[in-house]
């Protein structure tokens, strides 16, 4: 606990380079993610979170500054075997991922992950099937072309695919995005789990629900920019920067508001046990 | 991905005259051009249509890069095929001979002009591209394929699949991107291994492509039909090419041009 996973220094990236549509993305970042933690990134579209998350998985190389995960470095001037070291260490799963699967089988989609990092065929599959179990997908669909699940299914058929390399960080943008409350919640769970035995996790999301309730920290981005750092109740003690980078509040927060408003006195209520609590605790105080 | 922003193709913004001309003149006078390519023959006429194309490159406020960028991946057929001529033409004063093999002063002057004559239809159609927009092509071929109506050929459906296909160009381009990258994540390597290893490593990406590609298609046809839409129907167009004066002066501009051409090429 407590020791920097990811340093970043003085990063900046310029989507176009050259061109007339040169575009920068992010400007001036510098950021630890902690070991063992959960971290939120949240922000408004466009606010360069995916782009910072390529970044840290070495899919792009930065303009300037420095990327530094787990001893490996890599600069604007690092080759690519550089790059590729930097990927070994994190796992990735982009948005809507079910749309990378592309194998026969279940099963050998799952292996392809690791079959690239060089494992032998047996040892592949045995952290396949791991990695799916993890995932309670039912075994008797291993060997079932992909494309014939539901839609839930191929999302944790890729999600496996990239458990299955077993990294120590892992790196989800929007990871619930499209899925029904009960799938949400666990796969919301599994991350729980995930970073209880021992992996770091970063995930992207919109829902400030999903940032009060499962992260350690938060990281808003505003325009390219790093616009708050640190725990969610310290985020959203800040009414004023909540609303200036653009994030809406978690709802317990939001209906705890309107209740101020009728003249109750909350104290940031970020959940919904929070919330009931301290009404709870008032009518207490008031049948005294 | 904000990146991706970038227009198909290489239209480069400015505002040159070049830019404002309508796109069904441009369309016609690069093929127009082209003809005239292989009308010139002699010295004169080939230093005649380059002094043109110089001053169009002048009047279309692009970088002269742009241009060389256009002619750069083409450097090797051009330098074959003029190496072809070179070796191979008969006639005039022979400089070098080996079995079949000669060197020519007729052979010199061919591949010269084969060269020139290369470098000048690539720069015109480059032209062409980096002054008009995809969107702005796509109406001028629809305005221009108007009269086959008459034979019978659906110009309306053609022209909406030309529209459809280069609006998706830069959705795939983008697909292909975030594909390569979740493969890449998985521990793919795209740059290494011999030809065929590297061909074998495409599977990943074009498979799920098509698959997207598919789906997409497949929503895309949904939703057109859901907002009414008819391969007969008389559809309006939001963008219409308006012929201006600039343009009856650039087309008698053409045809002085010619007219010299053709002078040129008698005397």
């Amino acid at each position: 606990m407590g020791k920097p996973a990811i340093n970043i220094q003085k990063l900046n990236y310029i989507y176009g380079g050259e061109t007339a549509f040169a575009y920068q993305a992010l400007h001036n970042i510098n950021l630890d993610i902690m070991e063992n933690e959960i971290t939120a990134i949240v922000g408004q579209t466009g606010s360069g979170k995916s782009t910072l998350m390529q970044l840290i998985d070495g899919l792009l190389v930065p303009t300037s500054g420095e990327i530094s995960v787990n001893g490996v470095t890599v600069t604007a001037q690092s080759n690519k075997a550089d790059f590729t070291k930097l990927r070994q260490q994190i796992g990735f799963v982009f948005q809507f991922p079910e749309s990378q699967l592309f194998a026969d089988t279940v099963l050998q989609d799952v292996m392809f992950g690791p079959s690239n990092l060089g494992v032998s065929p047996d040892q592949a599959r045995k952290q396949a099937i791991d990695a799916l179990q993890l995932l309670k997908f039912p075994s008797g669909l291993f060997d079932q072309s992909p494309f014939q699940l539901s839609g839930g299914q191929m999302r944790r058929v890729a999600i496996a695919g990239v458990l299955a390399m077993n990294p120590k960080i892992l790196i989800l943008d929007e990871p619930t995005a499209g899925l029904d409350p009960n799938g949400q919640y666990e796969l919301m769970q599994l991350i729980k789990q995930l970073h209880e035995q021992g992996t770091t996790i970063i995930f992207i999301t919109h829902q400030m629900e999903q940032v009060v309730q499962y992260a350690d920290r938060v990281v808003a981005l505003q325009n390219g920019k790093i616009g708050f750092e640190g725990t969610p109740r310290q985020l959203f003690d800040n009414q004023d920067l909540v609303n200036e980078i653009g994030l809406a509040e978690p709802h317990p927060l939001n209906f705890a508001r309107k209740l101020e408003k009728q003249g109750l006195s909350l104290h940031t209520p970020l959940t919904i046990t929070e919330l009931a609590d301290q009404i709870v605790s008032i009518k207490k105080e008031k049948d005294d | 991905m904000m990146g991706n922003k970038v227009i198909f193709g290489r239209y480069v913004p400015t505002t040159s005259l070049i830019h404002h001309l309508d796109p069904r003149f441009k369309f016609i006078a690069c093929f127009w051009y082209v003809i005239l390519v292989f009308f010139a023959n002699n010295l004169w006429t080939n230093l005649w249509l380059g002094l043109v194309l110089l001053f169009i490159i002048r009047l279309s406020h692009v970088a002269l890069k742009m241009y060389w960028a256009g002619i750069k991946p083409l450097m090797w057929i051009i330098m074959i095929t003029a190496a072809v001529q070179l070796f191979f033409s008969t006639g005039g004063h022979i400089y070098w001979q080996w079995h079949f093999m000669s060197i020519t002063s007729v052979g010199v002057v061919q591949s010269l002009y084969l060269i020139l004559r290369f470098a000048y239809i690539i720069t015109i159609s480059t032209v062409l591209t980096v002054t008009t927009t995809t969107l702005q092509l796509a109406d001028a071929i629809e305005s221009l394929m108007k009269p086959l109506k008459h034979l019978k050929v659906p110009v309306n459906q053609i022209a909406m699949m030309l529209s459809i296909a280069l609006r998706f160009i830069p959705t795939i381009m983008d697909e292909v991107t975030t594909i390569m990258n979740a493969q890449r994540a998985r521990g793919m390597d795209f740059s290494t291994g011999n030809f065929y290893q590297r061909a074998r490593k495409l599977v990943p990406v074009m498979i799920p492509l098509f698959v997207s590609s598919f789906k997409r298609a497949e929503e895309l046809a949904i939703a057109m039909e859901a907002r009414g839409y008819s391969p007969d129907g008389q559809r309006t167009k939001y963008r219409l090419l308006v012929w201006h004066h600039q343009d009856t002066v650039a087309v008698i501009i053409l045809l002085l041009i010619t007219v010299i051409l053709v002078t040129l090429r008698i005397f």
